[in-house]
């Protein structure tokens, strides 16, 4: 008998479609600022995507529009030396980010838990190194590998990479350490935990985020460079994507298909990769950065 | 009596880290790695080449001390010399445009009501970041390109056919476009830190203001902007340091430095002084300068961030 006079109540705050639509509409002066500054973004890199599978005569007739048929060749042409320098690539970022998020976790860890004589003085020669230009720093580096004979070597990216990386890892780390609640730290400790522990069983699982934040920022910075490994590697074979792109811009410069679709490979797994961690990545920025 | 006893004792918990319960050691363990690396690839070098900008050095050899003179020559070096003007103007321009794209952008999308909508514009505008800056460089250099340029394609369309030109090859726009490379520059790292940072606001403080009769431009300026200007700092800090030493454009997009010099910077002058023409010296004088430069701009920085923020911890 009750049952029949209560009505399923609706939840007051629950977002139904028209409500959403509402909002998308009260909203639409900024949301039509925000599309038309994202068309400008994506228009250059669109026109490349469709340049890509095009051959040099379709290209000269007008090069905005995607033309049928569509051409591949320039792939399969660019391919060879693209996926070496991919591979090259590899090579030097993963154990870049790997050293800078082990290093950054554990300085940032100790300034953001510890309060120690010589904390501030520390802290400050780490922030002087992020004001200091990396190109000053390339030529004491130059005759230091080679006097250690590490021309073309893995390490000879890898270390010095790492150590550009790592200040601005530690701020990272350190303001994300800082938000973690201070009671998990006192409790663990309460019940036997040591320090090691500490930061092995509570701050590294709860950073994950932070990692995603800082894993990106540096695998762009290593996918970017052309500098150091212009600097420390004398042999083509052992170039990075950022240097073996510049190559196609001038060996090949009549070749656009090939040209084209060099760009776009190079630009394929990070934009992979990317769409698998989006939301990690922007969860580890949500924390903030702040000098 | 009970209550009295009550009231006080809370007052003493702080939370305090370090007990006295952990050797004093612990701390600087957790610093070791990173000391280590920084010493090697980053003290190290940056004191040498200090020392080494009063030296006459070809690399090989220790070399030899000629005090000041490599900053008597820079100084007297009018390619050095365009190319100091040349970064500031860069540098100053392209950090003020990159911090106000990314307060635009990142108050555009922080005052939309829909969390949805602001998630979807966040994923828009970080894509275009994972694409290597070297494929950016060289897409912007066929955008400004005179024969098949997607600029002046653009112009001739929308009728302004008389303001077309190769961009980069004419000295009087080279500086400028290189500027304007990747605009409009809402897709940054600073967009990102920016928007974080006002999404960690406290909404009251807006509520509140709404209720004052406060708008919205109001609100940027008088809330939305003090209270991110940790975030703000460290934004101009980075694109400041960056843009002082910025090499890669005028290597890719102006083939050196061009068109004669104008796009000149002192990063590639000391790149081409060092690995072309083997002066050491030389390229650690200009290095120094541009550290100094850094080191001045960073402390006005800090120093303007820290003026009123009193109640801001380091």
């Amino acid at each position: 008998m009750l049952k029949s006079n209560v009505r399923p109540a609706r939840d007051p705050y629950a977002i139904t479609f028209s409500h959403r639509l509402r909002l998308i509409f009260r909203d639409w002066h900024l949301n039509l600022v925000l599309g038309i500054l994202a068309i400008i973004t994506y228009v250059p890199l669109v026109v490349v995507l469709f340049n890509s599978f095009k051959d040099t005569r379709q290209f000269f007739t007008q090069f905005w529009l995607p033309q049928w048929p569509l051409h591949l060749d320039g792939y399969s042409r660019a391919w060879p030396s693209i996926s070496e320098n991919l591979i090259n690539t590899v090579i030097y970022t993963a154990p870049t980010v790997v050293i800078t998020l082990i290093v950054s976790a554990l300085t940032g860890y100790a300034f953001a838990r510890y309060r120690f004589p010589g904390r501030e003085i520390l802290f400050f020669l780490i922030l002087l190194i992020i004001m200091l230009p990396g190109i000053l720093l390339v030529i004491p580096m130059f005759t230091q590998i080679v006097s250690w004979n590490w021309q073309n070597s893995v390490q000879s990216i890898v270390l010095p990479y790492s150590a550009v990386q790592v200040p601005l890892g530690m701020f990272l780390m350190r303001t994300f350490f800082e938000t973690l609640p201070a009671n998990y730290f006192e409790a663990a400790r309460i019940d036997g935990a040591n320090e090691l522990q500490l930061f092995n069983r509570i701050a590294l699982p709860l950073a994950l985020p932070a990692f995603a934040t800082l894993a990106i920022v540096t695998l762009l910075f290593s996918w970017n460079d052309i500098i150091w490994p212009l600097i420390a590697l004398f042999d083509n074979h052992k170039y990075p994507i950022s240097i073996g792109v510049l190559a196609f811009n001038t060996t090949t410069s009549t070749d656009y298909g090939a040209t084209f679709a060099a760009y776009v490979m190079a630009s394929l797994p990070l934009l992979l990769l990317f769409s698998f961690t989006a939301r990690r990545f922007m969860a580890g920025l949500s924390g903030g950065i702040s000098l | 009596m009970k209550n009295e006893t009550q009231t006080i004792a809370p007052a003493r918990i702080k939370p305090r880290v370090n007990r006295g319960s952990i050797p004093i050691y612990i701390p600087y363990l957790f610093l070791i790695p990173a000391f280590i690396l920084l010493t090697i690839f980053r003290y190290i070098p940056a004191v040498s080449a200090v020392f080494h900008s009063f030296t006459q050095w070809d690399g090989t050899s220790e070399g030899t001390w000629v005090g000041l003179q490599q900053y008597q020559t820079a100084f007297a070096d009018p390619v050095f010399m365009r190319s100091m003007s040349n970064i500031l103007v860069y540098t100053l321009a392209r950090t003020v445009l990159t911090t106000v794209m990314a307060i635009i952008g990142a108050e555009l999308v922080y005052n939309i009501t829909s969390v949805g909508t602001r998630h979807f514009w966040r994923v828009v505008f970080t894509v275009p970041l994972v694409i290597p800056t070297t494929v950016v460089y060289l897409i912007w250099r066929r955008v400004y390109s005179g024969d098949i340029g997607l600029l002046n394609d653009f112009l001739g369309f929308i009728g302004l056919s008389s303001l077309e030109k190769p961009w980069l090859g004419n000295s009087d726009t080279a500086l400028g476009a290189l500027i304007f490379v990747g605009f409009p520059l809402v897709s940054s790292f600073g967009f990102l830190v920016l928007l974080a940072g006002l999404e960690n606001l406290p909404q009251e403080v807006n509520s509140a203001a709404l209720l004052d009769g406060c708008s919205r431009f109001r609100r940027i300026f008088a809330i939305d902007l003090p209270a991110i200007r940790g975030p703000l700092a460290f934004v101009a800090i980075l694109s400041i340091n960056a843009g002082l030493q910025e090499f890669a454009p005028m290597l890719i997009m102006t083939n050196g430095g061009g068109p004669v010099n104008a796009t000149q910077s002192p990063g590639l002058y000391l790149y081409q002084q060092a690995f072309t023409y083997n002066k050491y010296g030389y390229a650690s004088a200009i290095g120094t300068l541009l550290m100094l430069l850094t080191l001045v701009f960073s402390i006005f920085i800090l120093a303007a961030r820290y003026r009123r923020a009193i109640d801001v911890e380091v």
